[in-house]
């Protein structure tokens, strides 16, 4: 006799809780959706890749010369000497700006998104920075950082902070009022709070802003050293084309968009391992 | 009312006048006319109330997690002003109250976290408390590997590990299917029988307030306050077959279903 459902033993069995058990046909779906899968992920890629080769193939433009030759120039231009000098220091200050945007972004996220009050406040400052286009931003931090690699992975930082910052916010805040009761209940202290409550609760949205950062990382490290540098991919290419080696030019925008890839599957890794509990929670196939 | 001989250490909870309203728009809108309840330690208490009478309401303001716009809690004679220690609540959604980046280890130790005892000895204590509860191997197991009575075993684990002297439960039992129901329910007098607690125990369902509770509290719709307050006539041990046939137990049934009933209107 229930008051507001009135469920009897036989609606009640059927509307169990969810079985741990998946069903038989799983494993095959989940066979078929990975080849699938494999096929859009590395098809799309290299079918864009074989166009451009075909399309270019006979092209006689200066500035657009047949793929073959870029993929020609990549090895010459690429050399280990030149990836030492320039590949490597780019990726130095790209993954140290991208470090700094996570830790202030994640750390104001917290703290904004903890506290309504702050957030009302600082909303419009907010709004404000986040409207000044990065590279604007380059020649206001070289005038009080001067040209160093502090001014680069500041401008990196500045650049990325955003998706982190945002993404933190809306994260701490979607946390569930009844998860918040619970640790209530515990008698948890800030930080223990902080670390077995808010962190992991925002993480999937944190990793989220994370991994927007890191591409936008990549763009904002080739900007910055497009101005003043002595060495670094962004200033390679510039050279490049300042010095009409149009393939090589090319070359280095191959290699950026390899770096890209390479980057995000490295993010996705890590996310996995770190994020493991989430994925096996949600069924969340990426 | 049945008075079995309780361990002295289970602490008592008394409202004075507990009643509130909260804000919609700016206005208040009335969700619990003052109560005034004494529940002695060791009692097990069973709270039932058509949907909206404000059971959940009642019981945050118990738990310390609600501010009442009147009058006081008091548990073991203090006055209630946030969670107090010793306190431990259920929630009906045990898929939200468990988190799911924790294993069932680690969920169950959020309790003792801050109780200054070493990894070890708190590392015994969670094995117990799932012991306790029937559930030996899962300690490794993330919530969300779990079916729902497990999950609510976990739950149940976790408020007993600080061993707390009060034990509130919101409906604990609304979202799992008919058997896993008797099983937590018989679980539920079992740890009452076993450690030394008082239980408050919210519920929809009236067989389950008579079959748990030694006495039942009915609230009726806002601003009705309690509507009831009756003891159950029944033998310490219950079990789900003989229990629920004898006729104290259908007559006490009949009558809060009537009650309930006039809740309902008004
Ligand atoms: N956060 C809130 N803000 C405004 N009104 C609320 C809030 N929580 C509950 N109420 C109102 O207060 C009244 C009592 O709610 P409460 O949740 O305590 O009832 P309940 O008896 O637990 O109901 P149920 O059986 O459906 O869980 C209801 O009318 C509800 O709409
Ligand atoms: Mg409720």
């Amino acid at each position: 006799m229930v008051i507001r459902e009135l469920p009897s033993a036989a609606t009640d069995l059927t509307e169990g809780p969810a079985s741990d058990a998946p069903p038989r046909t799983v494993g095959r779906r989940r066979l078929r959706r990975a080849v699938v899968g494999t096929a859009l992920f590395a098809g799309l890629p290299a079918a864009l890749f074989a166009l451009w080769w075909a399309l270019s193939a006979g092209s006689t433009s200066f500035f657009f010369p047949p793929l073959s030759r870029i993929v020609d120039t990549f090895g010459t231009t690429w050399t280990p000497t030149r990836i030492g000098q320039d590949v490597l220091p780019s990726l130095v200050r790209l993954l140290a700006g991208f470090a700094l945007a996570g830790v202030v972004g994640i750390a104001l996220g917290v703290l904004i998104g903890s506290v309504p009050r702050l957030a009302w406040a600082l909303g419009p400052t907010l709004a404000f920075l986040r409207a000044v286009p990065p590279p604007l931003l380059v020649p206001a931090i070289m005038l009080v950082l001067g040209i160093g690699d502090g001014m680069r992975i500041t401008v990196v930082a500045v650049g990325c902070v955003w998706p982190v910052l945002l993404n933190t916010v809306d994260g701490v805040r979607s946390i569930d009022p009844l998860a918040r009761d619970t640790v209530a209940g515990l008698h948890l202290s800030a930080v223990q709070r902080l670390r077995h409550l808010v962190l992991p609760a925002a993480g999937p949205r944190i990793a989220a802003g994370l991994e927007q950062a890191l591409s936008l990382a990549l763009v904002m490290v080739v900007i910055s050293e497009m101005f003043a540098a002595r060495d670094g991919l962004g200033r390679s290419i510039l050279v490049f084309s300042q010095t009409f080696a149009i393939p090589a030019m090319w070359s280095g925008i191959l290699l950026l968009g390899v770096l890209g890839i390479l980057l995000a599957f490295g993010f996705r890794a890590v996310q996995r391992w770190a994020l493991a509990w989430w994925f096996g929670a949600t069924g969340a196939v990426r | 009312m049945s008075a079995e001989p309780r361990p002295p250490t289970a602490s008592g909870l008394s409202l004075d006048g507990v009643g509130h309203d909260y804000l919609r728009d700016g206005r208040p809108v009335p969700a619990l006319a003052p109560v005034s309840l004494d529940i002695p330690a060791g009692q097990f208490a069973c709270v039932i109330g058509p949907s909206g009478s404000g059971k959940t309401t009642l019981v945050r303001a118990m738990a310390g997690l609600l501010r009442p716009s009147r009058g006081t809690v008091r548990v073991g004679g203090a006055p209630v002003t946030g969670p107090p220690t010793g306190l431990a609540m259920v929630h009906q959604e045990y898929g939200r109250s468990l988190f799911p980046w924790k294993t069932v280890r680690d969920n169950v130790d959020l309790a003792l976290l801050n109780s200054g005892r070493g990894q070890r000895d708190r590392r015994a204590a969670v094995t117990e408390a799932l012991h306790l509860v029937g559930l030996p191997d899962v300690e490794r197991a993330y919530p969300w590997q779990l079916s729902g009575g497990m999950q609510q075993r976990v739950a149940i684990a976790r408020a007993v590990v600080a061993q707390p002297r009060i034990l509130l439960m919101d409906e604990p039992f609304a979202a799992v299917d008919a058997q896993t129901r008797a099983d937590l329910e018989d679980l539920v007098r079992d740890l009452w029988h076993r450690l030394p607690l008082t239980v408050v125990f919210v519920t929809h369902d009236i067989d389950e307030s008579v079959y748990l509770g030694q006495r039942v509290v009915v609230l009726g719709r806002p601003p009705a306050g309690v509507r009831a307050d009756v003891p159950v006539p029944l033998p310490d041990r219950r079990d789900q077959v003989t229990t629920r046939a004898a006729v104290e137990f259908t007559d006490l049934r009949a009558e809060l279903y009537g009650q309930i009933a006039a809740a309902k209107l008004g």
